[in-house]
């Protein structure tokens, strides 16, 4: 096993490894037999895995650009053909400001990120600061030659929400042939990809058969995402999101995945509260197996395009939102991660959840759902993902 | 052992035990997050390891503990490994193609 790197914290140690890839967190006297000195963080008891907030980021979202031709009905991120882009200069600044604060990975995404002619150039500099670099693309404007320069990435997702009309309906935009040329050229270079696929009330059914295929076209790995009520993505959140009964199923769709499927099956930190609910697993098993609800500002940190930090990718700032309208300057990233009031607050929640959370036993993973669909749906993020279905059923429950 | 198993086995390089596994909590691994994070927006987690049996689960965090700290007393198969020189942080320039084969996928 080839350990990349080690990063103490209040428990012992975060351990990055390849073959397998993995963040492997270990306890205080483990992380001394690997030569970790955790100094003044291992001073009294070990809190465990119970940490509000570890020293920096694991895991930084990185938007390389918010400018994107397709016009997809759902972007998340509002993505629009003149977005803005940062400069190269200010995108480096980025990536040593989060080198410093011990991130280990760094996703780019946009926009879209893989139009950026020098985010090859980007993700060799990220590898230069210890940084892991991977990047999402819908497949726009991949070639030949540019599917050879992304092998500085250690892998390169695409978005692939179904085949041909399964794809349309979840983007209103016909973009399958583009992702799956994009699969076959990384493919063909080498590059390790990932399939990320979108779950929709119409594509949902059609699951297994969008797995089977990009198995078949070459992806090592199937991204589950719940859909996101953000960017334009809000607009039609409701009739899109998943049903009760989708809901309810989710568990034993993902079983029958990963029983018939060879790829890697992963599901996105929106979705934990879905499989939670199923009776599929058990809270030890997804604590163990590092199964993450909502990370945010406890090992996760997002930078928009213009530089300013969030919890996640699809926290906005805007009429619901605190985030302070921080200046453009990578030194405002270790601020956020130390002083952000947003990110505090996602931290102040986790710490006291309401019922029905508080007497949930997957909790600890789970930390209280999606904070943006509950700030969609509701008068506040600060409160029960409304989709979970323990938090469905404690709502219907007669008052005692 | 089932095919969820045998997935799981490669996709996480780890060799199942052949004895009684020790308490992971005793060894040291407090959990493990499999994967790269390629996902942009939200924090992706690999879930095939949670459907194979308790005995395999077990065994797969026994055995990083194992090749963690070098016990190769403790599980068939697993060799002496270069942890104990781990480095504080990787400077390397490293493609996507050097890692899959260092995974045994290329």
């Amino acid at each position: 096993m080839k350990v990349l790197r080690t990063r103490a914290e209040r428990f012992g140690a975060i351990v990055a490894t390849e073959a397998p890839p993995a963040l492997i967190s270990v306890t205080r006297a483990l992380a001394q037999r690997l030569g970790v000195d955790g100094g003044a963080l291992w001073e009294g008891a070990s809190p465990g895995l119970d940490v509000a907030v570890l020293t920096g980021p694991t895991e930084a979202h990185v938007s390389a650009t918010e400018r994107c031709p397709a016009g997809c009905t759902g972007c998340y991120a509002d993505a629009t053909p003149t977005g803005h882009e940062p400069a190269a200069d200010d995108v480096r600044a980025r990536l040593e400001a989060l080198a410093a604060l011990g991130v280990f990975s760094v996703a780019f995404g946009g926009g879209e990120a893989a139009l950026r002619e020098d985010l090859p150039e980007l993700a060799a500099y990220a590898r230069s600061l210890g940084l892991v670099p991977t990047v999402t693309t819908s497949g726009l404007g991949m070639t030949a030659a540019r599917a050879e320069r992304f092998r500085v990435f250690a892998q390169v997702n695409v978005s692939h929400d179904g085949v041909a009309e399964i794809y349309r309906g979840v983007r209103g935009y016909d973009g399958a042939h583009l992702a799956e040329r994009a699969i076959a050229l990384l493919r063909a270079a080498g590059v390790p990809v990932g399939a990320n696929t979108v779950m929709t009330r119409e594509s949902f059914p059609h699951l297994e058969a969008t797995a089977a295929h990009v198995e078949a076209l070459g992806c090592v790995e199937l991204q589950l995402l719940r859909l996101k009520p953000s960017g334009r993505g809000r607009l039609e959140y409701l009739t899109r999101r998943l049903d009760e009964a989708q809901i309810d199923a989710f568990g034993d769709v993902l079983a029958r995945l990963s029983e018939t499927r060879r790829l890697a099956v992963r599901i996105d930190c929106a979705l934990l509260p879905f499989l939670a609910g199923s009776g599929r697993t058990t809270p030890e098993d997804v604590r163990a197996y590092g199964v993450m609800g909502c990370e945010a500002g406890r090992s996760l940190l997002a930078v928009r395009a213009d530089g300013r930090a969030a919890p996640c990718s699809f926290w906005q700032s805007g009429e619901r939102s605190a985030l302070p309208e921080a200046p453009a300057e990578s030194a405002s990233l270790d601020r956020a991660w130390h002083d952000d009031a947003v990110l505090a607050q996602f931290r102040d929640y986790q710490e006291t959840l309401p019922e029905p959370c508080a007497s949930c036993t997957f909790r600890a993973s789970c930390r209280g759902g999606c904070r943006i669909v509950a700030g969609a749906i509701g008068a506040t993020p600060w409160a029960p993902d409304p989709e979970c279905p323990r938090v469905r059923a404690h709502a219907r429950a007669p008052a005692l | 052992m089932s095919d969820v198993a045998d997935k799981v086995q490669a996709m996480t390089n780890v060799q199942p035990m052949t004895r009684a596994t020790p308490d992971p909590d005793d060894v040291g691994v407090l959990s493990v997050h499999f994967g790269r994070s390629a996902n942009c927006s939200s924090i992706g987690s690999v879930i095939d390891v949670l459907f194979v049996s308790g005995v395999v689960g077990t065994a797969v965090l026994a055995s990083l503990a194992v090749l963690l700290g070098g016990r190769s007393d403790a599980s068939g198969g697993v060799a002496e490994d270069d942890a104990a020189s781990a480095p504080t942080t990787a400077t390397s320039e490293r493609t996507s193609e050097d890692e899959a084969r260092s995974d045994g996928r290329a």
